[in-house]
């Protein structure tokens, strides 16, 4: 099939400039529907590329656009896996979003003419658009303008314009953490920009290709540096996390599992560009990596473990989720950096779930106070699987794919540092911590869904969501327990790319 | 010599409780269908068990590989004499503690017997899916299991205090089993495989001294479902559970995990050599002379029935650490030959425990006055099961306590010699003054006695005849082994196991 990536890449942007001349006089789904159709059709795409990148081949499509910039799209082992599963994510939470987004068009403008809600509705979809195209591009590009490209593009567009329009708070509030969002995204973009220009003044190249030329240059641990610290703004690293409770809590629920993804995807990023070709010069910073990601996996859970606002709840469970990855690829190992990766998709499942999740909890019982909320198990048996699943996945119990991500990265951690007592000690207390998930995802289930009911309306008892915003999240549940069970394919393609050193 | 034989058998073994869970909730309205469902699936598990003995005795292992998720993350059965031993034991209880239940849950009419039976079974399945783990992923995932399928029995009251329970049960053991994961892990990350082998999988070469250390503590820590002290608080707490759960779980399956556990680690992972090379042997043996002693006395001060035997329960677990501690041929014997042995002998005390608080509704030692002359039967296999916990003849805790007594003298540690004697002798201390209340103290006038007569009560409703059968056959067994230790093939699995770990 021609142009299979760029079809991937590009389609999703076609589609927003279709949907964004839909017209219609009634009340319409026609947005969401054409949203969904199309990744529909790339998620067949991406099994199709799966297919042959199975096979052993790396599809590469170059496009030239200028000089030093170019769109060349590249799937390997390591990227193929990836995207697919952000493109199912996306395809799932596009589904569940028909019935949120209309709930949250009628919570913030009221009973509008139905040409009012076609306006927002359509708005929806077509910034929703940029999330698949963002999320591919970063997979696929293998010129590093043009992954800064894309990951500005996921800053500016869906993140900015998406929160000031949809989101929780007031019409001020809305904007201004809004616009904190952009700035923080920002910032860490323009450090990343400035690591490459620096790479870029010592090779003369922004290809990806290239950049083993650095090896053995003095500068190469600078360059590393400061990507990095760009690349921890996004993954919100201690002390960089402050933006995350605010941009989850704000953001309209049914896409915060999509900022998960965003904010996770940065661990590809430097996995890409910095520990693929250049792990022997950065070594000395995996402890340093290990260590931060530690004390962020520590703090963000006693965050978590402090929220009451569900939302909040789980922007602090991703603080500490997404260092679990950071802490596998720091280790710079096969094995540490399989189950960095690895984790990330496990992550990124569980969040998309459990943000989900909430969103159904919102919207039924019409309250964001955990404490509002007890007892809802006979009245919302499904969401309760639902809540319990994503715990399951993020605590990384057996059977689900967490559990497989989690021993991975500490097999890895142990045979890299088994012989250092600091190393050993780090990665003890790292293994220990992860039972903080478990303490606080559960706790929260408990409170939520068991004890005495505590129904804000009594005379109207909360019901499971109708089945658009159930069906797609059982389907993630699936992909979690298959990739727990089967997780071969997806190792073996992540070991065909990172299996050399 | 040793073969291995792929077989469905563990399979179908497991299969029992999995299936009998199944079932024992679709017939939930028929009382008496759900209760022959836990008996049929007790006896049918307990058949494919001892099946298996004949097969292994002749020097072969059971195995079957269940899945390979990824490099290191197994799930496989492989039966040896050790496991198939605490398979025995677990499977047999099973039957007569069922029987035992449907007494106890009827007599006081409990609540929620349908979770009761199910979690039951569930935890059995778990028990025994530890007994015949292949590696020790699969032992972790089943030890999670059994934590929280007994967390439903302990919280089975629903009320404050067995809530306040079971929040210190799961901390414990959750945590446990956090310590546990990490030292899998550990353990995969040095040796390359988690598959127990007879001579243990680390060498000196796979890593430090000081992380094999580490490692060991980790597997400690892991390990508290053996309720070593000072980890011991929740085994007395969970006695809030009702008293089935409290013998089968708390004397037999749910320790004894914890035990066997430990003998695993100790023989099939570290391996003997390694273990007294690294002087691990002396620490974990002075860790149980402490539990042992300081357990014994705090059981003094216990004037509730239950939780002395809790007490009771922590010190004789720690005879199971010390004699594996011992590293000797005897004293491991002993220690594997004390895991049935002590479980038909505490299940005995606490099945009449749980008969008494059931027919008289007395729960403190003190009130006890005179029950022997009311209970006869019950208080006489009580005395059987106090007697073989203080390691006397015709019981038989003397049997385990002579090998423990044969193993600290091999071991040439003749200060441990001193602690077993020591220890036991703190058993008769608070043992026979209950036998003594029971039998040579006047009950209470009034309730107890009438005009000088006492009442007889264990035979006053049919229903009771469940409990009381159930307790006399185990305290009839615990003479029994005394006498023919190779009763269910236990003495001569034991020397197997122990053969094959001297001589891999």
């Amino acid at each position: 099939m021609p142009y299979l990536l760029l079809q991937i890449v590009g389609l999703p942007l076609v589609a927003a400039v279709v949907t964004g001349f839909t017209r219609n006089v009634r009340k319409s789904h026609l947005p969401g529907w054409i949203t969904i159709t199309t990744l529909v059709y790339t998620t067949l795409l991406l099994g199709f590329a799966g297919i042959r990148v199975c096979g052993g081949e790396v599809l590469l499509e170059q496009y030239f656009i200028g000089p030093e910039v170019s769109l060349n799209l590249l799937a390997d082992g390591l990227s193929l896996p990836m995207a697919l599963i952000i493109n199912l994510i996306c395809l799932a939470l596009a589904v569940y979003s028909l019935h949120y987004v209309e709930h949250r068009i009628e919570l913030i403008y009221g009973q509008c003419s139905p040409r009012v809600y076609n306006l927002y509705f359509r708005r929806f979809f077509l910034l929703y658009l940029f999330f698949p195209t963002g999320f591919m591009g970063v997979a696929f590009a293998t010129n590093l303008l043009s992954v800064y490209f894309f990951m500005e593009l996921l800053t500016i567009i869906p993140l900015y314009f998406i929160m000031a329009q949809f989101g929780y708070s007031d019409y001020i509030t809305r904007y201004k953490v809004a616009l904190m969002c952009l700035f923080w995204g920002v910032a860490g973009a323009t450090f990343f920009l400035i690591g490459i220009i620096m790479g870029y003044v010592q090779i003369g190249s922004f290809e990806i290709a290239e950049l083993p030329r650095l090896a053995g240059n003095p500068m190469t641990i600078w360059i590393a540096i400061v990507i990095l610290l760009g690349l921890a703004t996004k993954l919100a690293i201690i002390p960089l996390h402050v933006w995350m409770p605010w941009v989850h809590a704000e953001h309209p629920t049914c896409i915060a599992g999509l900022l998960a993804v965003y904010a996770n995807i940065a661990v590809y990023v430097a996995v890409r560009i910095l520990i693929l070709p250049l792990r022997n010069d950065i070594y000395p910073l995996a402890l340093p990596m290990m260590t931060f990601a530690m004390v962020t996996m520590v703090y963000g859970a006693l965050l978590t473990l402090a929220q009451s606002d569900i939302k909040r709840f789980c922007a602090c469970s991703t603080i500490s989720q997404i260092s679990y990855s950071v802490f596998g690829i720091g280790i710079m190992t096969a094995w540490g950096v399989k189950g960095g990766i690895f984790y990330f998709l496990s992550h990124i499942i569980g969040k998309a779930l459990l943000f989900s999740t909430a969103g159904i909890l919102v919207y039924t019982v019409e309250t964001r106070e955990i404490n509002k909320m007890g007892g809802l198990w006979s009245s919302m048996p499904l969401t309760a699987i639902l809540w319990f699943s994503a715990a399951l996945i993020l605590s990384a119990l057996p059977p689900t794919s967490g559990f497989v991500g989690k021993w991975i990265i500490f097999v890895g951690a142990f045979k890299a540092f088994h012989s250092t007592p600091t190393g050993l000690v780090i990665v003890i207390f790292a293994v220990l911590s992860t039972i903080l998930t478990l303490v606080y995802t559960f706790l929260a289930g408990i409170r939520i869904f068991f004890g005495p009911q505590k129904p804000p309306r009594p005379d109207h008892p909360p019901t499971d969501p109708p089945l658009t915003m159930s069906l797609p999240l059982l389907a993630l549940v699936c992909v979690a327990l298959g990739l727990g069970l089967y997780p071969e394919p997806i190792l073996d393609l992540l070991g065909s790319v990172i299996g050399f050193f | 010599m040793t073969g291995t034989i792929v077989s469905l058998k563990p399979l179908l073994a497991l299969g029992c409780p999995l299936l009998g869970t199944g079932m024992i909730f679709i017939y939930r309205k028929q009382p008496n269908v759900r209760e022959g469902c836990t008996l049929a699936a007790a006896a049918l598990l307990f058949a494919i068990v001892i099946s298996m003995a004949p097969p292994i005795l002749a020097g072969k292992v059971i195995a079957f590989r269940l899945i390979t998720i990824c490099p290191g993350l197994e799930l496989g059965f492989r039966v040896d004499a050790f496991g198939l031993l605490f398979a025995i034991t677990s499977s047999f209880l099973w039957i007569l503690v069922s029987l035992y239940s449907i007494g106890y849950m009827r007599a006081l009419q409990e609540h929620a017997q349908t979770r009761y039976y199910c979690m039951f079974a569930l935890a059995i399945f778990s028990a025994v899916c530890i007994a015949m783990a292949e590696n020790l992923v699969t032992f972790y995932v089943f030890y999670e299991a059994l934590t929280l399928s007994t967390y439903w029995l302990v919280a089975h009251h629903e009320d404050e205090e067995a809530f306040a329970a079971t929040r210190k049960y799961l901390t414990y053991l959750l945590a446990s089993g956090w310590f546990l994961f990490a030292a899998v892990v550990l353990t995969y990350a040095l040796a390359g495989t988690t598959r127990f082998a007879d001579g243990g999988i680390l060498t000196t070469a796979s890593a430090s001294r000081w992380t094999l250390i580490v490692l060991f503590a980790l597997f400690a820590l892991g390990s508290m479902k053996a309720a070593w002290m000072p980890l011991h608080s929740w085994l007395p707490a969970a006695m809030v559970a009702p008293t089935p759960v409290s013998s089968l779980l708390h004397a037999v399956a749910v320790v004894k995990a914890g035990v066997f556990g430990f003998v695993r680690i100790v023989c099939h992972i570290f391996g003997v050599d390694l273990f007294s090379e690294l002087g691990l042997g002396l620490l974990l043996g002075w860790m149980a002379s402490f539990t042992m002693i300081v357990a014994s006395f705090m059981a003094i001060g216990q004037d509730n029935l239950k939780r002395r035997l809790a007490y009771s329960t922590i010190s004789q677990l720690s005879y199971i650490l010390f004699g594996v501690a011992l590293l000797s041929p005897f004293g491991i014997k002993g220690a594997m030959i004390h895991i049935p042995f002590h479980a038909f002998m505490k299940i005995t005390l606490f099945l009449c425990a749980g008969a008494i608080m059931v027919i008289t509704g007395k729960k403190a030692i003190s009130q006890m006055a005179g029950i022997g002359r009311q209970m006869p039967i019950t208080m006489a296999a009580f005395t059987v099961g106090a007697v073989g916990m203080c390691g006397a003849p015709p019981v038989a805790g003397f049997i385990s306590k002579w090998f423990l007594c044969l193993g600290s003298v091999q071991s040439g540690h003749l200060i441990f010699l001193g602690v077993i004697l020591v220890s036991s002798l703190l058993d008769v201390v608070y043992f026979f003054p209950i036998i003594k209340t029971a039998f040579f103290d006047a009950p209470q006038e009034g309730a107890d006695r009438r005009n000088g007569d006492v009442l007889r009560m264990e035979t006053r409703k049919p229903l009771y005849l469940f409990m009381i059968v159930p307790l006399a056959l185990t305290a009839l067994f615990s003479i029994v082994f005394c006498f023919f230790p190779g009763t269910f093939f236990i003495l001569d699995l034991v020397e197997m196991a122990v053969n094959n770990l001297f001589n891999p």
